[in-house]
Formats: structure tokens, C-alpha cells, sequence
């Protein structure tokens, strides 16, 4: 956010109130994948956020000394004064709890199945696309300090995203212990329509609605990006004939190795973002802080197969960070995954 | 395999190029702040073009500087005035109306009275073509009067409740043999005091030794009356609630501890005819009922700066103490005075000042003097106590005249003090002609800078106005506004005009005329306190009367093609406020006129006679040949030589705007010198744009004046508004706003000339 000089009318400037708002997700996500073809599968995935913390952190630096009172405004002297005008302080935030995010549907086809040379080659190539239905809320309009559970809040993909994807796999040559995988998407966001505030919480700081309008458009802009992976296997394990090969020790070699690592690199342009709304320069104070910019998301994973050992369960963990490689105008998120995986055959 | 890897590296490409094709790299652009617009036809077709054109623009204006700061910040003076003017605690005035509902009452008061038909047609097209209410329009063509004069009665009554400066000595100058307060006479017996101060455009003492003290007396007075009180905790005919860190704990008894202390004696059931706030007898010591303002100077809040260095009360060059209580004198029947508040704290203080290493010698020294009381505010926040306002004081130390050749007399030497970071410059203009140009041309320049809470920039307007009478005319405004601070028609006449704080205003005005009733008078000698003032001034509400400036401007431009005529309308019009005109035509002529309501004038009312000074109506050339231009100290009011003038936003000839009324004691109108906050700023301005125009006299065109403009000691970087430089014969303006401040933005041209040439077409 960007700093806010604030100036008493006619009476110079009271100081600055800088904001770095930390805000937490914690959400559970319901995947539900199905294989149609064995080179065509869907998915269904129902994000729900658990709760959401934002704390706006707000600062202060002095600004002009205030003979009127004999002293520059303290952070308290501003906050008192702001609380006289009928504008209290922004505190930390809490909501969301047990809300739908937008609801996810993909498909992937394994293109490459169809081209021998392809599999000779030892490189699979995949297309997916992912579509979200907005079920997710906007953030409440009159909190200054609120976060909505859309796509474009949670800022991780588009409301249709394509991806075209390869991997390499070296099964001779280093026993399919190592997978190279490059991904190239495109995450596009469709226009929003959003209420605006008429201050009824924040009358001095979220009094938009009498020159902007009842409600303004936001155009997000799209994503851009690529990914390269790696995926590592330190420890393949025993296979085991358990009932899920029927006692075949072959084919629970096939299986997943119990231990499996990845790590992958993601490069995301991001494009202008754009407001309409009734008021030209409005839009461009929001435009201005989502300038077109980039991110670099680094994922680490770790992967723990049971299937060898005949449990058909895979557990996961991954940590996900956007801090770690700074960006630019992008808002910098750090998440830790942990998931179950419980794959079910129908026939 | 090589074909393999052409394929999967083309197939790459391929990507890639996708990819960048539909990756956008458009950029939002930042959009101007500035609406240039030709207005044509009646009054009523003009504002409605112009409420339509800038329907978003003149919304915000209005949400943001009204709404969302000057309403709420003008709110919390409630507190200030309803103690007083009794009428505010009446319940339309509760629930954060009052600043509306105070705006609005006075607006509609000039509106119906003041203001000529065309402005108001053309607010009335504003509110129909912008969609916005007619009475949030009309507030925010009226607001900058009301809200002056209304700034200014409560500057006042905080004035009055602050401590003072009751004396000021120079120590060890009377027997330098120099006349150090240029009076004539040399080492008389009070060379080195100042009664009080009498705040000044020039020096006060010359050739002060540097080993010399100053010695000051500081006093609060004792108004009675309750400071802490917030009106948020008003029940209309209950109790109302003080925090008790307003009152000494030992005024409190003990078995009151966490009860409301204050009460309210109503005589009916009308909130408005309750009276003031009364002390509860029951909980607090009658004793202590000026514990709430108890008349005390807070001796730890004692500052003196000197140039940029600065000293608090904790510094061995300050020594203070508290002299003995002068209040009650004994009297027969009535015991001396014990109560230990009174007898500890509301003696005057004494301070002697002695820098640890003298006064710079031969050098200027401006000193700054600050201090506050021990009567907490805790409404308005934040929680302070009273200061006074930053005194500035400026003298020469021995051996300066000697070193420089100048400085023998007080006007010498301008008090205009250091810069210190946080003194803002007020809003500037000047004019030149003739000899101080290069080709001869006469310019306008004006600097304007008053309020821009960091947004009225972004609704900067530059509008050309067609009526379908009068002269056509081309203003510097703001979106929604049917007037603006500066202007030009095509007859070349160009005005700038700069606030200039007053007492003299139709609200004070009607304050007096109350007070000045005999029954009145009687009632406030038998109560000379805040709780017999408010009983005087229990009707009497805040309305502006008169035009106000900016109408004055704009009536200016359609009937005036000249300063002359323009010179007489300003004479003949009632104002609202304190205003200061600078005035420039197409022929040269340039004339500077200070103006405020006249309140005091018994002579019949404005401009019953030929053009002259009088009470309320100040003016002056740089022509020295006529007496009425040249100040006391046989110079120019406000020029440098005979082709230029200068305003800033105090008066130069209208010293005595006000003048006391000394049988009001504590509550007689001052001058504006005594008490605005804009006055040192002022001051400190005027001469550094005095010094700019001499050294550049001559050389003054367009670019050099752009230049003057820009001195950064100009430059007010929290509230400036626009800038603009006129050129009159040419019909011609060089124009900078939209950003903070204007003169950082490009001076851009706009032809007058041309423009409506379009129109014609």
C-alpha cells in the first residue's frame, strides 16, 4: 500500500501512515479428480477458506511540527484526532470462516500419447485448462482492512487458465529416478463488477460511493508465466504384494516410489490491472499500485507414496514462496500445503 | 534426432511467441487533474454545461474536502463554540450536523441576500447538470467565507484562554548609549521593554548587546468556564460527562470519584435553553471551579528558539518562577485567599532568558517564543494543552549596522526569522510594469495556497466564461465553483486575491453588536467570564454576510475593464472576510486593496462616498507622489520601485483591521497581527518576495516571474493550489496546477484571445 500523507485543512501536514498488511489464509481444498481416458482426466476442486487474518500494520512518521498543540502529531495524537473526525483506527481483521473460494474445473489431455515419437523420446506433453466458477465473496466494501475469497484475492490463477506442459523423464539413463517438466500457461481474469463503499464503517477513509458511483468495474490483468520442475526420487522403496496388485510384484514396482521431491520455479507476468468507475483519477489511485510487474514463486514439495507398501495413500507437503525471488508489483504470499491424496479405482 | 530437436525447439518458438502476443505490456497512464472548459450562453446554461462536463469531479471535490475533512475538522469546534453561542446545542446541530447544517445556513443567508442573480443561475445550472444536491453546491461555493470567518472567531476564543506575553525586556541595553528602540531617544529608562508585543513586519530592537538577557513575562488568565467538556457526552437536558484527568484529583471529593462531575441547569425542557455547563456542586470543590482552566502557566512547556537552535525550560539559559498571585486583593470582610491552586500556580511566570554564549554579534536574531497552559484539552483531540501562538521577535546585536551599513532604524530589518522546516509560505502575488519588466509588458503573478488536504489539486479547472452579458473572462478554479482566486477578461483586466485573516467579519460583527447592547454590556461586566459571554450571545448564529470573494472576482471581470472601475466595485461591495486584491489591466495600471467587513464603520455603509481609504477598504499604488501610497516610515507600502507590488496574506495598510474596545477587557477584538497564525508566515514572505522582485527588477518577464514564484522560501509545499502568471495587454496566461505544489508542474500557455476567437467562430 502505498504511504498516506495526511494534512490538516489548512494546517500543514499531521504525518505519514504507512501500511505493509500481513494477511493469513488458511484454507482446505476438496480435489476430485477422474480419469475418463488414460490420457484424458477431469477435476473438480472446492477451495474453502477456513479463516483469513489481516493485520494492516500501520506506522507513523511525524510530519510538520503543530503549534496548536506544541508538539508534532504522535501516532496517538493522529489516531485521537482521526477518532474525533468520526474515523477510528483500522485494527486487524478476521472473517471468511468456513467460505466457499470460487470452485475449480479442469481437464487434462496427454497429447503426446498420441505420437510415438513422443514416448520415445521419454517426453510426455500435456494440456490443461482450469475454469472458475465465482463462487467466492468480494471482500466487504466498507472494511478497510478485509480480503475477498475470489481468484482475483487469492491472486494464485486466472478464471481460465491454459497451460500446455512437457516432462521428461529418463528411465534408461538414470533408472526414472528424475523428472524434467516445463509448463507454459495462461491465466486470464474476467472483468468484475464490485459495490462501493459509502463509508458507513470508515466515513473518512472508504467514502467512495457519492463521486465514483454505486459499483465500478474492475478488469484484472492477466497472467503469463512458465514453469520448470524437477522431481527427484531419493528413495524408491520395497514394492510389495499387497491386494492393490493383486500379489503382482511387477506391477508394484510400477508404483510410485514412497519418497519423491520437487522442486519447481515459476516465472508469472502479471498485467495492468485496470478500475472503471465514475471517477477517472480514482481508478488510477488503484491502477497505479497494479502495474503491470512479475513474480517468482519458488514451490519445494515432498511427496510420501504408500501404495508400494499396499496403502493406497499418498501424503504431501509443499512450501511455496513468492519472498524468497522479490517480484515486482506483486503482492509477495508464502504458503505451506499440507494434503492427502486417496486415489480410488471405479473399474 | 537433429530433425527431433528442430521440432521440440520450434515447438518452443512457437510458445514463446504465443505467449508474448498475448501477454500485454499496457500501462495505466495517469490522468490529468486539470478540466479546461469554454462556457457559453446564460448563467443557468454555463453552470449546467459545467456540472455536466465535471458531474464525478465536482462529486468528489465535494465528498472529499467537505465531507471528509472540512465538515468533520470544523465539528469538533462545536466544543469551542456552543459553551458560547448557544444556539449550536440545539438539536439540529447535534449528531455531526453542526458544520453542515452552520455552512448551509450561511450560505443560503448570502444567497438570498448577497449574491447577484447570474451566480446564482449559474449555481443552480452546477447543480442540475452535476446531479449533485443544490445545497452541497451551494455550501461549496460558500463554504471558504463562512468557513474563514468561522476559523477566525474560534482562533479568538482560543487565543483568548491561552497564556501571553504580558512584557518583554531587553536587559543591559539602557546604557549602551544606542537608541536600540528607535525612538528617537537614547538610554531613557525603558530603552529595552516592550509592553507586551506588538507583533511586527520589522525589527524590534537594534544594537543589542550580545551579552544582554531577555526577560519575559508570561500570563494566563483565569475565564472560568470548562474546557474539557465533549459534546458527544451531551445528554440534551441530563448530565454531561467530564473525564476526570481534566480536574485536579484533589478537587474531586472522594465519594464523587468515577460520577459525572458536570451538570447542566435547563429551566425547561428546550436542550437550547439550558445554560452553560455548571460544575457540580455536589462533587466538586467550589473552590476549584477554575481547576477546568485554571489560569496557570505550564513552566515546562517554556521553549525560546533563537535562530535554529532551540532552548526548552530545562536549559540553564532559561530560568523561570512563578511570581506571587495577583488576582483577589485582600479586601475588608473577606479573607485572604488560601485556595492553594490559586496561590501555586496562576501567578504570572517570570523567565530570563540568557543564551550560554551570548548573541551572535553583528548579526540578526530572530527569536521564537512558545508556551503553553495547564488547562488540558481532551475535545478537540488530541489531548494537549493550550498553546500560544509562536511569537517572533527580531533584532540586531551590536556592531551589525557598523558591519553592513544598514539597520540603523527598526524597518530595516524585516522580522521574517529562519527557515525552520515547518513554516509554510501563505499564498503570494505580485505585479510588475514598465521598468521592472524588460519590454514594458505588465504581468500578474499569483501563487495561491490555502487548503489542498492533498486532493483540491486533482480538481484544478481552468474555465472560460461567455456570458450573454458583461465580459467574457477566464478563471483559475476548481470543479463546481462559479468563482476562483484569480482571473482575466478580455478587457485585460486581471485580480488575484489572497485570504487575510480578520476579526472583522459579519460574525464577529453580529457577536458585537449583541455585546454591544447597554443591558448587555451591564450583564457582562456583573459576569466578566466565558459562562456571562455565552448568556450575551445566547441567539446570535454564524452568518457571513456580504459578497464573497470570489463572486467579488467574478462580478469584478463581467462588469469591470479596467483597475479603476474594478477599484470601485470593490469600494462599493460589502465583503465577507479579510481579502487582499491585486489588481493589473491592459494599460499598466496596478493597485493593491485590502478589504474586510467593516464592522466598526458607523459612516453609512460601503462606498457611499468617492473612492477613498476608509474603515474596511484599504488601498494603494506603487505611486509615491501620492501621499496615500507611502507608509509610515515615508516608503512604499508594498514596492520595491515605482513599477511593482506586492501581497501576501496579511494586511500592510489595514493594520487595524479590528480595533480593541478596551472596555471588553479580555474579549475585545484585536487586530489581526495579535492573533492569526498566518501573520509571521505572512510576514516572513513578503520580504523574501520583496527581496526576489529588487534583485530582479528590470529583468521581471514572464519566465522570471515563473521563476520568482518557484523560490522555494515561496513555495507552499502542503497546501498550494495553483499558480499563474497574467499577461493583461495580451490577453494572455501562463497557468501550472494539478499537481502539489502547482509551480512544480509545466507553466503552460492559455490565450484568452484566442480562445474566444473560437468561440466566435
Amino acid at each position: 500500500m502505498d504511504p498516506i500523507e495526511r494534512y490538516e485543512p489548512g494546517g500543514g501536514k499531521q504525518g505519514t501512515i504507512t501500511a505493509h498488511p500481513d494477511a493469513e489464509y488458511d484454507i482446505f481444498v476438496a480435489r476430485l479428480q477422474y480419469g475418463i481416458l488414460d490420457n484424458l482426466s477431469v477435476g473438480i476442486g472446492f477451495p474453502v477458506v477456513l479463516r483469513t487474518f489481516v493485520d494492516p500494520v500501520l506506522g507513523w512518521i511525524p510530519g510538520d511540527y503543530q503549534p496548536q498543540i506544541g508538539r508534532p502529531y504522535s501516532e496517538q495524537d493522529f489516531w485521537e484526532w482521526a477518532a474525533d473526525m468520526g474515523q477510528g483506527r483500522p485494527g486487524t481483521w478476521t472473517g471468511n470462516r468456513g467460505r466457499l473460494s470460487d470452485i475449480v474445473l479442469g481437464a487434462r489431455l496427454r497429447w503426446s500419447d498420441w505420437f510415438d515419437a513422443f514416448d520415445k523420446a521419454g517426453v510426455g506433453a500435456s494440456l490443461s485448462i482450469y475454469g472458475a466458477i465465482p463462487t467466492g465473496k468480494p471482500a466487504d466494501p466498507e472494511e478497510v482492512a478485509a480480503v475477498g475469497t475470489t481468484m482475483w484475492d487469492l491472486s494464485f490463477q486466472g478464471q481460465l487458465s491454459i497451460h500446455l506442459s512437457f516432462d521428461k523423464t529418463f528411465k534408461r539413463e538414470l533408472d526414472d529416478r528424475l523428472t524434467l517438466g516445463l509448463d507454459v500457461f495462461y491465466d486470464v481474469f474476467f472483468e468484475q463488477e464490485r459495490t462501493s463503499p459509502r463509508g458507513v464503517k470508515n466515513p473518512l477513509l472508504l467514502n467512495y460511493a457519492p463521486y465514483i458511483g454505486d459499483t465500478y468495474t474492475i478488469d484484472p490483468g492477466d497472467f503469463t508465466g512458465f514453469s520448470v520442475r524437477a522431481d527427484v526420487v531419493p528413495y524408491r522403496g520395497p514394492a510389495w504384494d499387497t491386494w492393490i496388485t493383486k500379489g503382482d510384484v511387477v506391477m508394484a514396482n510400477r508404483l510410485p516410489p514412497i519418497i519423491a521431491l520437487s522442486v519447481v520455479y515459476t516465472f508469472t507476468h502479471l498485467q495492468q490491472s485496470y478500475w472503471y468507475s465514475d471517477y477517472e483519477p480514482w481508478d488510477w489511485d488503484r491502477e497505479k499500485l497494479w502495474k503491470p510487474g512479475y513474480k517468482n514463486i519458488l514451490v519445494f514439495g515432498a511427496t510420501f507414496s504408500f501404495f508400494r507398501l499396499g496403502a493406497p495413500l499418498q501424503l504431501y507437503v509443499t512450501y511455496r514462496t513468492s519472498t524468497l525471488i522479490p517480484g515486482k508489483n506483486t503482492r509477495a504470499a508464502d504458503a505451506i500445503s499440507v494434503g492427502l491424496r486417496l486415489p480410488l479405482k471405479f473399474w | 534426432m537433429k530433425a527431433k530437436r528442430y521440432g521440440l525447439a520450434g515447438l518452443l518458438a512457437v510458445i514463446a511467441l504465443t505467449m508474448t502476443a498475448l501477454t500485454s505490456c499496457d500501462t495505466a497512464q495517469e490522468p490529468s487533474y486539470v478540466h479546461i472548459a469554454v462556457l457559453k450562453g446564460s448563467a443557468y446554461e454555463r453552470g449546467l454545461e459545467h456540472g455536466r462536463l465535471f458531474s464525478a469531479d465536482i462529486k468528489s471535490l465535494y465528498t472529499r474536502l467537505l465531507t471528509a475533512s472540512i465538515l468533520p475538522f470544523l465539528n469538533r469546534e462545536q466544543i469551542n463554540i456552543a459553551p458560547i453561542l448557544n444556539v449550536y446545542n440545539e438539536q439540529k446541530y447535534r449528531d455531526g450536523t453542526f458544520a453542515y447544517q452552520m455552512l448551509l445556513e450561511s450560505g443560503r443567508h448570502l444567497y438570498d441576500n448577497f449574491m447577484p442573480e447570474d451566480v446564482r443561475q449559474e449555481i443552480k445550472g452546477i447543480a442540475d447538470g452535476s446531479g449533485l444536491d443544490f445545497d452541497k453546491v451551494l455550501v461549496l461555493n460558500t463554504f471558504v467565507d463562512t468557513m474563514m470567518a468561522f476559523r477566525a472567531v474560534v482562533i479568538f476564543i482560543k487565543y483568548i484562554q491561552t497564556p501571553h506575553v504580558r512584557s518583554l525586556e531587553f536587559t543591559g541595553v539602557a546604557g549602551d548609549s544606542v537608541d536600540n528602540d528607535d525612538d528617537g531617544e537614547t538610554d531613557e529608562e525603558d530603552e529595552g521593554v516592550m509592553d507586551g508585543l506588538s507583533p511586527s513586519l520589522w525589527a524590534s530592537m537594534l544594537e543589542v548587546p550580545t551579552d544582554a538577557s531577555i526577560h519575559i513575562v508570561y500570563e494566563d488568565a483565569v475565564l472560568g468556564g470548562l474546557t474539557c467538556p465533549d459534546p458527544r457526552n451531551i445528554d440534551p437536558i441530563g448530565e454531561m460527562e467530564v473525564e476526570s484527568r481534566c480536574v485536579h484529583a484533589e478537587c474531586i471529593r472522594p465519594e464523587c470519584a468515577g460520577m459525572p462531575l458536570l451538570g447542566r441547569d435547563c429551566l425547561n425542557e428546550i436542550a437550547g435553553e439550558c445554560l452553560f455547563p455548571r460544575l457540580s456542586g455536589q462533587c466538586f470543590d467550589p473552590d476549584c471551579i477554575e481547576m477546568a482552566d485554571p489560569g496557570c502557566v505550564d513552566m515546562d512547556s517554556i521553549r525560546i528558539r533563537v535562530n535554529d537552535t532551540q532552548y526548552v525550560a530545562s536549559d540553564a539559559a532559561i530560568k523561570a518562577k512563578r511570581l506571587p498571585w495577583e488576582g483577589d486583593k485582600p479586601s475588608p470582610g473577606r479573607a485572604p485567599e488560601t485556595n492553594p491552586h490559586r496561590l501555586e500556580c496562576q501567578g504570572p511566570v517570570d523567565v530570563v532568558f540568557t543564551p550560554p554564549d551570548g548573541f551572535e554579534p553583528a548579526s540578526v536574531v530572530s527569536i521564537l517564543l512558545q508556551v503553553g497552559d495547564m488547562s488540558p484539552i481532551y475535545s478537540p483531540a488530541p489531548f494537549h494543552s493550550r498553546y500560544m501562538r509562536d511569537e517572533r521577535i527580531t533584532f540586531t546585536t551590536k556592531g551589525y549596522a557598523a558591519r553592513t551599513g544598514k539597520g540603523d532604524h527598526l524597518y530595516d530589518i524585516g522580522n521574517l526569522g529562519v527557515d525552520d522546516g515547518s513554516t509554510q509560505p501563505p499564498a503570494i502575488s505580485f505585479a510588475v510594469r514598465g521598468g521592472a519588466t524588460p519590454e514594458g509588458r505588465t504581468l500578474l503573478a499569483q501563487h495561491f495556497a490555502l487548503l489542498d488536504s492533498d486532493m483540491v489539486h486533482e480538481h484544478s479547472a481552468l474555465l472560460v466564461h461567455v456570458p450573454d452579458k458583461g465580459h467574457p473572462y477566464v478563471l483559475l478554479t476548481w470543479t463546481g465553483l462559479v468563482w476562483g482566486f484569480s482571473g482575466m477578461n478580455d478587457q485585460g483586466l486581471a485580480y488575484a486575491v489572497n485570504t487575510s485573516d480578520s476579526l472583522d467579519s459579519p460574525l464577529v460583527g453580529g457577536m458585537l453588536e449583541d455585546i454591544l447592547k447597554p443591558e448587555n454590556l451591564m450583564a457582562l461586566m456583573e459576569h466578566p467570564d466565558l459562562v456571562g459571554l455565552a448568556q450575551v450571545l445566547k441567539e446570535r448564529q454564524l452568518l457571513a454576510t456580504g459578497l464573497p470573494a470570489g463572486v467579488a472576482g467574478h462580478e469584478l471581470l463581467t462588469g469591470s475593464a479596467s483597475v479603476k472601475e474594478a477599484e470601485d466595485f470593490l469600494y462599493r461591495s460589502q465583503t465577507t472576510f479579510g481579502w487582499n486584491f491585486l489588481l493589473a489591466d491592459a494599460a499598466g495600471n496596478l493597485a493593491a486593496v485590502e478589504v474586510d467587513s467593516a464592522v466598526q464603520d458607523d459612516s453609512g455603509g460601503p462606498g457611499s462616498t468617492p473612492v477613498q481609504d476608509r474603515d474596511g477598504f484599504n488601498f494603494y499604488t506603487p505611486d509615491t507622489s501620492d501621499p496615500a501610497n507611502v507608509a509610515p516610515d515615508g516608503r512604499p507600502w508594498a514596492s520595491e520601485g515605482p513599477d511593482d507590488l506586492r501581497m501576501t496574506s496579511f494586511f500592510r495598510k489595514n493594520t487595524l483591521d479590528m480595533e480593541p474596545l478596551p472596555f471588553m477587557g479580555m474579549f475585545s477584538p484585536i487586530p489581526q497581527n495579535v492573533w492569526t497564525g498566518m501573520y509571521f508566515r505572512s510576514v516572513r514572505a513578503w520580504h523574501i518576495l520583496g527581496d526576489r522582485i529588487r534583485e530582479s527588477l528590470g529583468r521581471i518577464d514572464v519566465d522570471h516571474a515563473i521563476e520568482i514564484l518557484r523560490t522555494p522560501d515561496l513555495v507552499d509545499h502542503r497546501d498550494s493550489m495553483n499558480a499563474v502568471v497574467f499577461e493583461p495587454a495580451a490577453r494572455r496566461l501562463h497557468w501550472a496546477m494539478g499537481v502539489e505544489p502547482a509551480t512544480d508542474a509545466e507553466f503552460k500557455v492559455f490565450d484568452l484571445g484566442e480562445a474566444l476567437k473560437g468561440v466566435a467562430q
